[in-house]
């Protein structure tokens, strides 16, 4: 039951791209309801997905790779929805959907067998830490998404300098919003780390591309709140932030091994 | 020496510095850190000796890296510090700006009641001027940059603290009264591998006394659940096993029961006893009768076997025992019982200021982030002209929040 919810959640994201893709095509304000109203469909179904497995697991279904990126994926959907319902521009129903449909097949390749808790995990802090791990991700997922749509809308030269500038500055406030939700990340993780296992910070490879990933929207913040830096290298700013994040979340798993792997 | 200091407390500076300190973060997550010499030069045969020489092994500590961290930290406190100075400038500078405004926004008698209840409510302070009344946001507003960064300072300086001034130490637990360094001492009354749920859970069971003679009373401590008793703190950090062997002496009636963690030799007399060697969680016993063991489980013990060597007048002869075997040996009786396990506790020292300092600034940090980016900092001069805004964030910003404030969708 649990599989099933899960691939037609995953089903029903491809087919959000697929119609989001068509109505950048088409341009018809029907198809981009449409496109929009499968994409609820698959976030509702992702909802219900997340909660089914927190109750046949009886805790909060964030502790594997498998279980963040499907908790990833619900909260890309979430923010591109709310966001939805103020901003109307093409391409980020696109791009947003890509991004749930890309991390929710992610979440495909890992193993789905829902394990016992390991005792360091059971704590108060795990879902506070994780929880905001999910929004920070997300926060910047969707910032580098609205800085895409920007680099691909600033090509075409013609565009009015005020659609931009808003673009610019969405992707800019997500950013910040995401970066509070990762310092919560961070600390949360040392609060936990040190009633765990004594030290707040053991440089193990999650906690350092954590910092590494943080260093690098701490100095996209500075460029531009303090450089003054806009538009197009900030877009490109976000895009290298959220390369960051995708290792930190992705590559470290796969490639090191640490207190995080949990292997 | 003026140009110096600007130098120092630049951001340019700061940029600059964190492109090696984002190097070193690489090198050290890709190097494993830590390990053995042998372990560098069988995984990076090639390159090993370039690791040990450069010291990427342990990349963190560094005289490289702490100097950097160091200087960081030197840039950020001159740098929060200027920006403390320079906060009272801002303001007033925002408050001449908003009064000054030529081009203002209109503003019905209803928009501005509203938007003069709304600032009020939002403790934005009221100032009557001579062309109209100017509301400024809150001071701690003002301040969220500057918490932000003396925050991000005292975690630097809370870190400098730990390195320098907490120790922590591992010591094997077992079952009754233990010795520690420094004169505390532990009892250990359980310890447990499982809850009574049968799920995962190591719990130690335990009193501390410290070396004055104060007694922490029975508590318990798990994975999580560390406990925090005088200046140290005790973490649930690992566990083992160890055979138990009673010993009894017939001639005098002493009786000792020992906790065997690793082989050797038990002798009440000094030279015939018994040499122990392991034991092992369980065992399979063939068709022929061989018994074969089973050196791990899961760290269950369901059918423990004792391996010994029995010595007696510089006889050696290798025996097998079960819990609740007994064996005589000249003027001792050695008996087997179930093994025991028992927990590796963690004991760390660390200064409480350290703590203090660590939490504060974490808490200030998430206060001073939240200020940065979600507070209004601005002063707003309102007349019948029309009302206009000075402050932090671009114009259509301020002006997105101040119609906010009057009810405006955004
Ligand atoms: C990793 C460490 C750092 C973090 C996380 C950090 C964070 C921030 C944040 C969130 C802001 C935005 C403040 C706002 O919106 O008002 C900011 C602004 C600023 N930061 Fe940093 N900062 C760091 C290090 C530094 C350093 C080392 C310097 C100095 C060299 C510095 C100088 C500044 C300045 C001048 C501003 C603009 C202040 C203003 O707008 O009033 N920061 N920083």
């Amino acid at each position: 039951m649990l599989d099933i919810l899960f691939f037609g959640t995953l089903i029903v994201y491809f087919l959000a791209v697929v119609a989001h893709f068509l109505a950048l095509a088409f341009r018809k304000e029907q198809i981009i309801r449409a496109a929009w109203a499968v994409f609820y469909a698959g976030f509702a179904l992702n909802t219900v997905f997340i909660i089914a497995r927190g109750v046949t697991a009886g805790r909060l279904p964030l502790s594997n790779q498998f279980e963040f990126a499907t908790a990833f994926a619900w909260c890309i959907a979430l923010m591109a929805i709310v966001l939805h319902r103020g901003v109307r521009e093409p391409w980020i129903g696109a791009l947003t959907s890509a991004a749930a449909f890309l991390i929710l097949s992610f979440a495909a390749l890992q193993p789905r067998k829902i394990s016992e808790l390991m005792p360091a995990l059971r704590s108060a802090w795990f879902g506070f830490h994780i929880g905001s791990a999910v929004f920070s991700y997300s926060a910047f997922m969707i910032a580098a998404c609205i800085s895409l749509r920007y680099l691909l809308l600033q090509k075409s030269a013609t565009e009015e300098e005020e659609r931009l500038s808003s673009l610019d500055y969405l992707s800019y406030r997500l950013t910040a919003f995401g970066f509070l939700m990762l310092t919560l990340t961070i600390l949360s993780g040392c609060i936990w780390a040190e009633q765990a296992w004594s030290a707040f910070w053991t440089w193990d490879p999650k906690e350092t591309w954590a910092l590494i990933t943080w260093l690098i929207y701490a100095a996209y913040l500075h460029l531009r709140l303090q450089k003054k830096w806009r538009g197009k290298r900030m877009a490109v700013f976000s895009l290298i932030g959220i390369v960051c994040v995708l290792f930190t979340f992705i590559g470290v798993n796969v490639l090191f091994t640490g207190l995080h792997s949990y292997k | 020496m003026k140009k110096t200091l600007t130098f120092l407390r630049s951001m340019r500076f700061g940029l600059l510095l964190l492109l090696p300190v984002l190097v070193c973060s690489v090198l050290g997550s890709i190097v494993p850190q830590g390990e053995a010499e042998s372990y560098y030069a069988s995984v990076f045969p090639g390159s090993y000796h370039l690791i040990l020489g450069l010291g990427l092994d342990h990349v963190f500590r560094t005289w490289v890296f702490l100097a950097l961290t160091a200087l960081f930290g030197v840039n950020l406190l001159l740098c929060s510090i200027s920006q403390y100075r320079a906060v009272p400038a801002k303001k007033t500078a925002a408050v001449f700006k908003a009064l000054r405004a030529e081009d203002r926004e209109p503003l019905t008698a209803e928009q501005r009641n509203a938007l003069e209840i709304s600032l009020k409510r939002r403790f934005w302070q009221k100032e009557e001027g001579e062309t109209g009344t100017v509301y400024t946001s809150p001071a701690w507003t003002w301040y969220g940059s500057v918490i932000t960064h003396f925050a991000i300072f005292g975690i630097l300086l809370g870190a400098a603290g730990i390195f320098g001034m907490s120790r922590t130490a591992d010591y094997e637990i077992m079952p009754g009264e233990n010795r520690l360094p420094g004169n505390v001492s532990i009892r250990l009354d359980d310890f447990k591998v499982r809850d009574d749920s049968g799920r995962i859970d190591y719990v130690s069971t335990l009193e501390i006394t410290d070396a004055s003679g104060r007694s922490s009373g029975v508590r318990e401590i798990r994975v999580n659940k560390p406990l925090r008793f005088g200046s140290n703190k005790y973490y649930q950090q690992t566990y083992g096993a160890a055979g138990t062997v009673h010993v009894s002496v017939k001639a005098t009636g002493e009786e000792t029961t020992l906790f065997m963690r690793e082989p050797g030799m038990i002798s009440a007399g000094g030279k015939d006893g018994v040499w122990y060697d392991n034991v092992y969680p369980g065992y399979v016993i063939d068709e022929a009768g061989n018994i074969t063991v089973i050196p791990q489980t899961s760290g269950e013990y369901a059918d423990p076997v004792y391996y010994f060597i029995r010595i007696e007048n510089g006889v050696m002869t290798p025996m097998m025992a079960f819990p609740g075997d007994r064996v005589e040996v000249s003027d001792a009786v050695y008996t087997f019982s179930e093994p025991v396990h028992y927990p590796g506790i963690r004991v760390k020292t660390t200064p409480v200021w350290i703590y203090a300092l660590l939490y504060l600034s974490f808490a200030a940090l998430i206060a001073g982030l939240y200020l940065c980016f979600f507070a209004s900092v601005a002063s707003v001069s309102v007349e019948d002209g029309g009302w206009s805004a000075a402050g932090k964030g671009s114009e259509e910003e301020l002006r997105q929040r101040i119609n906010a404030f009057m009810g405006k969708g955004i």
